[in-house]
C-alpha cells in the first residue's frame, strides 16, 4: 500500500519534471501545460474563496479571496492568530461550510454547487477530519469509532472491523481496539481519531489544532505520527495551528493574515517530505 | 449505513439514557395497553351480548298485538282466529300462541309473583323447552288445569314447604293446578317469557279464566333459509287481509342482534378512541424524550455529519430510536392490555378471548406512533448545521 502510494507520487514527480512529452501516450494524453499540475495532482485547489457572515444588519468578511493549492503528498501547515478565519477555511475545505464566493475543487471535483447529500458523500470519501479534541463517540469502542466512515458507505461490519483494526495498528493502537474512549489517554484518543480519518483513504486529512489539547510530549508524538504517515504512506494533510513549533515540522507553511493566504518559506521545513524519499 | 448498525446504535443510545427511556416506554405501554384492553373488552362485551340474543333463536319471530290508544277502539285484538292461517304461509313453519297473566304463589307467610302463561303444546318445541321431570302439555290435555312449572317456581314452592314434584297441586289465580312437569333450570327462548318463574298452563284454560280472547303474542318459526324480512312482510300481509283493523308488530332476534352488533361496534370504537387519547399522551412523551436526546447528542450528530452521514442517515437514526422505544412500549402495553381484559372477564364472568386483531392493532399503532412522534425530532436532528453542532458540543 505504502509502496503504491510512493510509486504514484514518483509518477507525478516524473510528469511534473518532464511534462506531457516525457509521460508519452501511456500516462494520460491531456492538453495541460506541462509545468502546471493537473487537477488530479491536487488534493485541494481553492481559488478566490470569500466568506462573509451576516448576523442581522451586521456583515463580517472573514475570508477575502483565499488562493491555495495543496498538491498530493503535501504536509501543509496553515498558521494564523485566533479569529483570523482558520477554522472557517477548514470548514470550507472540509465541505462543512459553503463559501460566499470563489471556487473549491477537492479530489478533482468542484464542490461549490454540490447538494447537501453530495457534500456528505464527498466528505465521507475525500476528507478525513482530526479535531482538537478527538471527538470520538463515547459509546463506541475504538474500532467501532474507526469503522464509522465505512459504515456510512454501507460496508458490512466484519470487513469494516478488519480494516479498522489494520488502521489502529498503523497508529500504534492495536492493543486497544475494544477500549471505549474514556478508557484511553488524550494522546491515544487522538491516535484513534487519526485512524478514523485515514480509514476511508481520503484525498486529504484536515487537522484542526490536532495537538492543541495535548501536553508537549504527546503533541510531539502526534506530530511525529503525521510526519511518518506523510513520508511513508504519502498521506496528504493540512494542519491548522497557531503554534510555530508545530508548523515548523510540516513541509510547507502558509499564513492566514487578514483573510488572505501568504506563503511563509522561512518557517517551511528545509527537508520537505517528498524530497526526503 | 447497514440496518444492523442503525438498530445497534439506536439500542445503545436508548440504553445510555435508561431512566428517560423507561419513562417514555412506560407512557407508550400505558397508551397501547389502554387501546388493546379497551378494544378487546369491547369485542368480548359484544360477543357476550350477541350470545344472549342468539339464544333467543334466530329462526324465530314474535308477533305482538299493538296496544292501541283508547280513542281507537275500532282496532281489533289479536286472537287465535287471526293466526289460524299463518302456518300455511310459505315463510312460516309453525306457530305457538301464548297469553301471559300474572299470579301469586303464597304459603308459609310468603308471597311470590309468578307468570302464568297459557300455551299450546307447540311451545315446547319452539322454545326448546327441556324438562327436569314429568312431561309438557299435550293437545290431549284440553283445557284441564294442568301446569308445567319453571325451576324457580319449584324452588319457591320448596322454600314455602310445599310439594313441588309431579302430581303435586298448586293454587294460583284461584285455580288449583296439578303439576305435570318441571323445567330444567337455565333459560333459552322468547324474551317475553321468563321461563323459570313461570307456570305453563293450557292456552284455552288460561284464556277462559282470564275472560279475554286476546293473545299476548305468537311465536312463529320460519323454515330454514327464510329471511326474517320476507317472513315479516308475508305475515303482516296475511294479517291485513284476515283482520284489516288489527295492528301488530313482528320482532326478530336477528333484527335485534343486528342493531346490537352495530351498537357494540360503536362502543368498541369509542373505547378504542379513549385508549387513543392515552396513546397520544404517550406519544408526546416519546417526542419529548427524543428531543432531549437530540439536544444531548448534538456533538455526536455533528461528528457523524463530519464523517459523511447524510441528513437521511441522521433522520433514520432518530426514527429507529423512537420506533424501537415505541415497539418495546407496545409489546409491554399488549401484555398489560391482555392482563387487564383477563381481569375484567374474570370479574364480569365473561368468556375471555384473545383478540389477535387488537394485539396486531396495538403493535402497528406502536410503530406508527414511533414514526409519527419521532418524525419531528428526527427532522430537527437532520437539519442541525454540522458546524453549529460541533461548536456547541
Amino acid at each position: 500500500m505504502a509502496m503504491g502510494r510512493r510509486l504514484a507520487g514518483m509518477v507525478q514527480e516524473a510528469r511534473r519534471s518532464f511534462g506531457a512529452a516525457g509521460g508519452g501516450g501511456e500516462v494520460e494524453n491531456r492538453s495541460q501545460p506541462p509545468d502546471l499540475p493537473t487537477e488530479h495532482d491536487l488534493s485541494i485547489a481553492l481559488t478566490a474563496i470569500r466568506k462573509r457572515y451576516v448576523v442581522g444588519p451586521v456583515s463580517t468578511d472573514i475570508l477575502h479571496g483565499v488562493n491555495l493549492e495543496v498538491p498530493r503528498g503535501d504536509l501543509l501547515a496553515i498558521m494564523g492568530a485566533s479569529g483570523c478565519g482558520k477554522s472557517t477555511l477548514m470548514n470550507i475545505m472540509g465541505l462543512m461550510d459553503r463559501p460566499s464566493g470563489g471556487s473549491c475543487v477537492i479530489g478533482g471535483r468542484e464542490v461549490s454547487a454540490m447538494t447537501d447529500d453530495e457534500r456528505s458523500e464527498h466528505r465521507n470519501r475525500s476528507i478525513g477530519f482530526v479535531f482538537q479534541s478527538s471527538f470520538l463517540l463515547p459509546r463506541l469502542s475504538a474500532w467501532e469509532n474507526v469503522a464509522l466512515p465505512l459504515a456510512y458507505r454501507g460496508h458490512a461490519t466484519a470487513a469494516a472491523r478488519l480494516k479498522a483494526e489494520e488502521m489502529l495498528a498503523r497508529v500504534g493502537m492495536e492493543a486497544r481496539t475494544e477500549h471505549l474512549p474514556n478508557q484511553l489517554s488524550g494522546g491515544q484518543q487522538q491516535r484513534v481519531a487519526i485512524a478514523r480519518a485515514l480509514i476511508g483513504r481520503p484525498s486529504i486529512i484536515l487537522a484542526d489544532e490536532p495537538t492543541g489539547a495535548l501536553d508537549a510530549q504527546t503533541a510531539e508524538e502526534i506530530m511525529g505520527l503525521f510526519i511518518s504517515l506523510n513520508a511513508d504512506d504519502g498521506v496528504t494533510a493540512v494542519v491548522i495551528t497557531h503554534d510555530a513549533q508545530v508548523a515548523r515540522q510540516c513541509g510547507r507553511v502558509v499564513r492566514l493574515v487578514d483573510g488572505v493566504i501568504l506563503e511563509s518559506p522561512e518557517l517551511s521545513s528545509p527537508a520537505a517530505p517528498r524530497d526526503a524519499d | 449505513m447497514p440496518f444492523s448498525i442503525v438498530i445497534a446504535t439506536a439500542v445503545k443510545s436508548l440504553a445510555g439514557t435508561m431512566q428517560r427511556t423507561l419513562l417514555a416506554l412506560f407512557g407508550i405501554a400505558v397508551g397501547i395497553g389502554a387501546v388493546t384492553a379497551l378494544v378487546t373488552t369491547g369485542t368480548i362485551a359484544r360477543s357476550e351480548a350477541l350470545k344472549q340474543f342468539e339464544a333467543l333463536g334466530t329462526d324465530l319471530l314474535s308477533l305482538h298485538g299493538f296496544s292501541v290508544a283508547s280513542s281507537a277502539r275500532t282496532a281489533a285484538d289479536l286472537t287465535r282466529d287471526n293466526i289460524i292461517g299463518l302456518p300455511a304461509l310459505s315463510t312460516i313453519d309453525s306457530t305457538a300462541p301464548f297469553v301471559i297473566n300474572s299470579g301469586e304463589l303464597s304459603g308459609a307467610g310468603e308471597r311470590q309473583r309468578v307468570q302464568v302463561v297459557g300455551v299450546t303444546s307447540e311451545m315446547a318445541e319452539l322454545a326448546d323447552i327441556e324438562l327436569e321431570s314429568g312431561r309438557f302439555l299435550s293437545p290431549l290435555d284440553g283445557n284441564r288445569p294442568f301446569a308445567v312449572i319453571g325451576a324457580d317456581v319449584a324452588r319457591q314452592l320448596d322454600r314455602m314447604g310445599r310439594e313441588s314434584g309431579v302430581g303435586a297441586r298448586v293454587k294460583v289465580r284461584g285455580t288449583l293446578y296439578t303439576i305435570i312437569g318441571v323445567l330444567k333450570p337455565g333459560s333459552r327462548g322468547p324474551a317475553a317469557i321468563r321461563r323459570s318463574e313461570t307456570l305453563f298452563v293450557p292456552l284455552g284454560h288460561a284464556m277462559r279464566t282470564a275472560g279475554a280472547s286476546e293473545l299476548t303474542g305468537v311465536i312463529l318459526r320460519m323454515p330454514p333459509g327464510v329471511h326474517y324480512l320476507a317472513a315479516t312482510a308475508e305475515v303482516e300481509e296475511h294479517l291485513r287481509r284476515v283482520a284489516p283493523h288489527l295492528q301488530t308488530r313482528v320482532d326478530s332476534p336477528v333484527e335485534i342482534i343486528e342493531q346490537m352488533d352495530a351498537q357494540m361496534r360503536l362502543f368498541a370504537i369509542l373505547l378504542g378512541a379513549v385508549g387513543g387519547v392515552a396513546l397520544v399522551v404517550g406519544g408526546f412523551g416519546v417526542m419529548n424524550a427524543m428531543l432531549a436526546s437530540i439536544s444531548e447528542q448534538r456533538l455526536e450528530i455533528g461528528i457523524r455529519r463530519a464523517l459523511g452521514a447524510r441528513r437521511a442517515d441522521i433522520q433514520r437514526q432518530v426514527l429507529a430510536e423512537s420506533s424501537i422505544l415505541c415497539l418495546a412500549g407496545g409489546a409491554a402495553g399488549c401484555l398489560l392490555g391482555v392482563g387487564v381484559t383477563l381481569g375484567v372477564s374474570l370479574f364480569a364472568g365473561w368468556t375471555w378471548q384473545l383478540s389477535w386483531g387488537a394485539l396486531l392493532l396495538g403493535v402497528l399503532t406502536a410503530v406508527a406512533v414511533g414514526l409519527f412522534f419521532g418524525y419531528y425530532p428526527a427532522r430537527q436532528a437532520a437539519r442541525l448545521d454540522p458546524i453549529v453542532a460541533l461548536r456547541m458540543g
